[in-house]
């Protein structure tokens, strides 16, 4: 198990020094000059200069590479290009707002789907089976960001429950920076509830139907003892591994749901800095996705471990 | 001790009644080795899954009696088969690779059958542990402490089947069902397995239904055969009377 964790750990460093030559590459090959960009078409080929020097562009390409590397390690990611400030300070209350989102969207797709889910494969072809199916696909089938909508409309608007655009800080109310996330995260999170009751009314129907399962029911198992001894184990992995590409789905849906509720985060600030190429701020925000993803697949793995003796070799 | 009779099963595809089995009449005494033959789709499985309850798909019609010292296996509730199941009825199947649980160890799975009925029986965990331990030794696992706490996939083919016995014997039952437990397994490991049945039927006088497709299995294994083809027995008789003198074509055929 030990020998595992580790294995996979370097295999996330190699991942993530991949990911961030890509990430570096990409913006290099960008076409248009950041300096020009800020100055303007106006300004003086020596001001230009100057503004490349001050920011490190007449450097080669690899020294560059090789600054950005050992940035991630540091969490220095230079000055932004726009905002003249340090890129961790201007991204760190935007990482708190992306993270608490999308963790507490996960969370909320974990509880919601894995009872759900159970319930619906024990009971088959019951009531709350066939209202789920359609329900499901409705689910599965609408945007979050049309959800995020509809939810700012009714929890919003109608019952008044919070203030549409009304996004609190965390530094000023923690309790209520959280209560607000709750609406843009069930946004989020009702596709995947979806989805993952679907995977997971799927995988036990499918593992009831083994031969393990008939050698339990030989051994006197009743329904309930078959599921909870025997099938449950072996049925949620094709889940958790679903739960992992999901986390990286939400950042990206994220970034839509952020401009439905008016959230200041990782989103809009990616916008704004493509369009002005603030590079700087991109590369920082692109390697922070890509390692939070990279974190979560990790955590995926190692609870796969967990459960399958099989897969920790 | 068990007696089948008129066992009829049919199942039910695209609104068409076909049927699986019919007009099956055996019965094994206390003690007896019976061995089913036939080919694949003759039903032997069929009646074999009739017997240990586990045929309760809603596709499925049967009719008939099936009798296990008086309690009728096909007709009575799923709560009377269940405290049957395991208990009066040891199942060993085909394949032992699948028919384990790949993410538990083989120790509990061949525990369960004791671990299901713990509080009626009023057994600790050190019995059952006890009790594992001691039957897998009785089939031939040598370093059973070492196999109680693997996994199905760290253990050979023959030792997984092994277990497998064990755990369908932890309570002793008095009939032990085997749907082909040597087919998956190579030539000099079906036969300890065959030996380990043998013995395990001369020491305990566990009565057991074997199934199988192998003439020479059933020969070196059985008293009483029944041959069956297309749902139908054909033939049925000692070892010795179906070998001499079989009078059924079908059974000549699969003798020569």
């Amino acid at each position: 198990m030990g020998k595992y964790i580790i294995k996979k750990l370097i295999l996330l460093i190699i991942t993530l020094l991949i990911t961030s030559f890509v990430i570096f590459l990409i913006f290099e090959l960008v076409p248009g000059d950041p300096a020009v960009d800020k100055l303007g078409t106006r300004a003086t080929p020596e001001a230009v200069e100057a503004l490349r020097v001050k920011w490190g562009l007449d450097k080669p390409f690899i020294l560059r590479y090789f600054q950005f590397v050992t940035s991630v390690f540091t969490l220095d990611f230079g000055v932004s290009y726009t905002y003249g400030i340090s890129v961790s300070n201007l991204l760190k209350e935007k990482m708190v707002i992306n993270l608490f989102l999308s963790v507490m969207s996960l969370m909320i797709v974990v509880v919601v789907s894995f009872p759900l889910g159970v319930y619906v494969a024990k009971h088959t072809g019951g009531l709350i089976d066939k209202i789920m199916i359609p329900l499901n696909q409705t689910a599965m089938s609408i945007p979050s960001f049309v959800l995020g909508l509809l939810i700012t409309f009714l929890f919003g608007m109608v019952f008044k429950l919070f203030r549409p655009g009304g996004y609190v800080s965390y530094k000023a109310d923690f309790g209520g920076f959280l209560y607000f996330l709750i609406f843009p995260a069930v946004a989020l999170a009702i596709p995947k509830i979806a989805m993952c009751i679907r995977l997971l009314r799927g995988n036990i129907l499918e593992e009831a139907d083994k031969d393990y399962s008939l050698t339990a029911y030989a051994r006197g198992n009743n329904t309930t003892g078959l599921l909870y001894r025997h099938v449950l184990k072996n049925a949620v992995m094709p889940t958790i591994t679903f739960i992992g590409m999901i986390a990286a789905d939400m950042i990206c849906s994220g970034i839509v749901i952020e401009q439905v509720f008016s959230i200041p985060g990782l989103g809009q600030m990616l916008i704004s800095s493509i369009s002005t190429r603030d590079f700087p701020v991109v590369e920082a925000e692109v390697l922070m996705i890509a390692l939070f993803i990279m974190v979560i697949s990790f955590i995926t793995d190692v609870i796969h471990a967990i459960l399958d003796p099989r897969v920790r070799i | 001790m068990l007696t089948v009779k008129d066992l009829k099963i049919e199942f039910f595809d695209h609104e068409l009644p076909e049927v699986a089995v019919k007009d099956v009449d055996f019965t094994i005494n206390d003690g007896e080795i019976l061995g089913i033959v036939g080919e694949s789709g003759s039903g032997k499985s069929m009646t074999a899954m009739a017997i240990a309850g586990l045929l309760n798909r809603k596709d499925l019609t049967k009719s008939g009696s099936i009798d296990l010292d008086g309690v009728d296996l096909l007709n009575s509730s799923r709560k009377e088969i269940r405290a049957i199941q395991g208990n009066e009825i040891g199942f060993v199947f085909q394949d032992p690779l699948n028919s384990m649980n790949p993410v538990l160890k083989v120790g509990p799975q061949v525990e369960e059958a004791m671990r299901i009925r713990k509080k009626s029986l009023g057994l600790s965990k050190e019995d059952m542990k006890a009790r594992a331990l001691e039957l897998m030794k009785s089939v031939g696992l040598e370093d059973a402490e070492r196999i109680y706490d693997s996994y199905p996939h760290q253990i050979s083919g023959g030792q997984r089947q092994r277990a497998m016995i064990a755990a369908a014997l932890v309570l002793k039952p008095k009939l032990l069902i085997c749907d082909e437990p040597t087919t998956a397994l190579d030539v000099t490991v079906q036969k300890k397995i065959i030996d380990v049945l043998k013995e395990l039927n001369r020491e305990t006088g566990t009565s057991i239904l074997f199934i199988s497709h192998d003439l020479s299995v059933i020969k070196a294994l059985c008293d009483k055969v029944v041959v069956m083809k297309d749902g139908l027995v054909v033939e049925e008789g000692s070892v010795k009377e179906i070998f001499e003198n079989p009078k059924n074509d079908y059974t000549r055929q699969l003798i020569f």
